[in-house]
């Protein structure tokens, strides 16, 4: 579970024109549940994903984490490569996602066979035959089969909670709701808590748990799909009404 | 042509492009500590060596003494956030200093025994050499095939990346600029073994000749995989070496020598740049230069 209290983040803090990124949020999140964070450009969505990763401070109020700590926390950047390294192979990319988070990484060889099998059997989930190319550059695979890479390194790195800022945008309509039907069964399966910003309001729909909607650093809507409407149509007219 | 001696020299400046590898191709750091390195490596050993230092002990606190200027540069970037070509120009300059103060002189000749100098076998020298390089380069293999080492390549192309594996990439940055000045260390200690002294000057021009035996190789060898970026330094060294001493050889005023140097640079890079012009490049090293 985390806990945000009372939290507050400004940027230009020196100057006349500072902005309230954050303002006043309490919330509550909780393993196995997939939360949405919607809002207009500004709203403080990339902020509040920052802030649970501890790239930012709050100036005031209070994260905490229970059950789990700051290193189990996996952060998924909007441009896919920038979550990659593009000149080494699938099986090196994957290799990340085999350590411990947090730990300097060791002396042990990483060509293993151990290590190859978990690969293989991750990637065969996607049915696409990437295991099969695990040798291969990942800069020469087509966006949606390094997304595949990007959410197998997720899914073989366990984190404890999985924070993605508009993680399937570059992708079409074939692409992310496969990814993401994929990943919804992993955070469902290991009890994971994901926190996604989106512009996809069709993906909430699908994936969804819980919608959180902020406009200008404040929550205007806290929905959970058991109790709320999560139709495109429904969440759109509660996009315009609090935008 | 002194073929082996050639060949010799090719060995030793191996090291040296090894080195720049990591630094250069690996970290994407254009670290310039180098030439000052080199001499460092060579101005340690002799000055050991001449005070009754074992020729092995000297080789590994010549070493020592590159790897720290390495890691000085290294640290006034991570930590001082200066920026990477200012860092090397910085401690380039302070080596300068050092060296004189480590030497007393501006050179110094090797006294002693070491197991270069000697009248040996050419052959059985040779052998020494080539030996030693195998065993230099198969460490750093090793090394770069471990975690630790896919870390130090992860942050020379992606140090976002690394940051996000909650993993500080500064401790990459410090290890790698660290082997990376102590091989260029290694191979100017024995550099001046071979030659007999050290010298302040040793190590001038050596960044841009040893640029274009990297890139010599990275022709030659097609860097695509971390194998052939490393044995790409191996035969660019000495390939080098012998471009060398062919324009020796054929009678080239050695006062010309640094001008042909340069323009060979230059015609590489361009050669390479135009052969990979509109193809999207597979080599797995950073391609700043």
């Amino acid at each position: 579970m985390i806990q945000l209290n009372n939290i507050q983040i400004s940027f230009n803090k020196n100057s006349s024109a500072i902005i309230n990124a954050l303002n006043d949020i309490n919330l509550l999140l909780h393993e196995g549940e997939w939360t949405y964070v919607i809002g207009g450009n500004g709203s403080g969505k990339s902020t509040l994903l920052k802030l649970i990763n501890q790239e930012y401070l709050p100036d005031k109020g209070q994260v905490t984490f229970n059950s789990f700590t700051p290193s189990e926390v996996l952060s998924i950047d909007q441009v896919t490569l920038k979550n990659l390294v593009p000149s080494m192979t699938l099986y090196e990319n994957l290799i990340f996602g085999l350590k411990k988070p947090g730990t300097t990484p060791n002396l042990r060889f990483y060509k293993q066979r151990g290590y190859r099998t978990k690969m293989v059997s991750v990637l065969k989930e996607f049915e696409i035959g990437l295991e099969n190319r695990l040798n291969e550059q990942v800069r020469f695979l087509s966006g949606g089969e390094q997304q595949i890479i990007v959410a197998s390194r997720i899914m073989l790195s366990r984190p404890k909670v999985l924070l993605m800022d508009e993680f399937t945008s570059s992708l079409d309509q074939k692409w992310a709701p496969f990814i993401l039907s994929k990943l919804k069964q992993f955070v469902t399966l290991n009890n994971i808590l994901a926190l996604a910003v989106t512009h996809d309001f069709d993906q909430i729909q699908e994936t969804g748990d819980r919608l959180i909607m902020l406009k200008n650093g404040m929550i205007k809507a806290d929905k959970k799909k058991i109790n709320y409407d999560f139709s495109t149509q429904s969440i759109l007219k509660l996009f315009y009404e609090n935008h | 042509m002194d073929y082996l001696g050639t060949f010799e020299l090719g060995l030793i400046f191996s090291l040296f492009v090894l080195g720049m590898v990591i630094s250069f191709r690996l970290l994407s750091f254009a670290d310039l500590t180098i030439e000052g390195s080199f001499t460092t490596g060579g101005a340690v050993f002799a000055t050991l060596i001449n005070q009754g230092f074992g020729s092995l002990e000297s080789m590994f606190l010549a070493m020592l003494a590159g790897g720290f200027a390495g890691f000085i540069t290294a640290s006034l970037h991570c930590f001082l956030a200066i920026n990477k070509l200012i860092s090397g120009i910085v401690v380039l300059t302070l080596l300068y200093s050092v060296n004189l103060h480590v030497m007393g002189r501006s050179n110094i000749f090797i006294d002693l025994p070491t197991l270069l100098n000697q009248n040996i076998d050419k052959w059985f020298e040779f052998s020494i050499l080539l030996f030693c390089c195998i065993i230099v380069f198969f460490v750093i293999k090793l090394l770069l095939s471990t975690n630790f080492g896919l870390f130090i390549r992860a942050t020379g192309e992606n140090e976002s990346f690394v940051k996000n594996q909650k993993v500080n990439p500064k401790i990459f940055i410090l290890v790698g600029l660290t082997i990376s000045n102590a091989l260029i260390a290694l191979s100017g200690c024995i550099f001046a073994q071979y030659i007999g002294y050290s010298d302040i000057g040793n190590g001038n021009g050596m960044l841009v000749s040893m640029l274009t035996a990297m890139i010599i190789g990275e022709s030659i060898i097609r860097p695509v995989t971390l194998n052939r970026q490393i044995i790409s330094a191996f035969f660019g060294a000495i390939i080098f070496q012998y471009i060398y001493a062919f324009t020796l050889e054929i009678g080239v005023d050695p006062i010309d020598l640094k001008i042909i140097i340069g323009v060979m640079l230059v015609l590489f890079l361009a050669a390479s740049k135009l052969i990979q012009r509109g193809k999207a490049t597979r080599n797995i090293g950073s391609n700043f230069i």
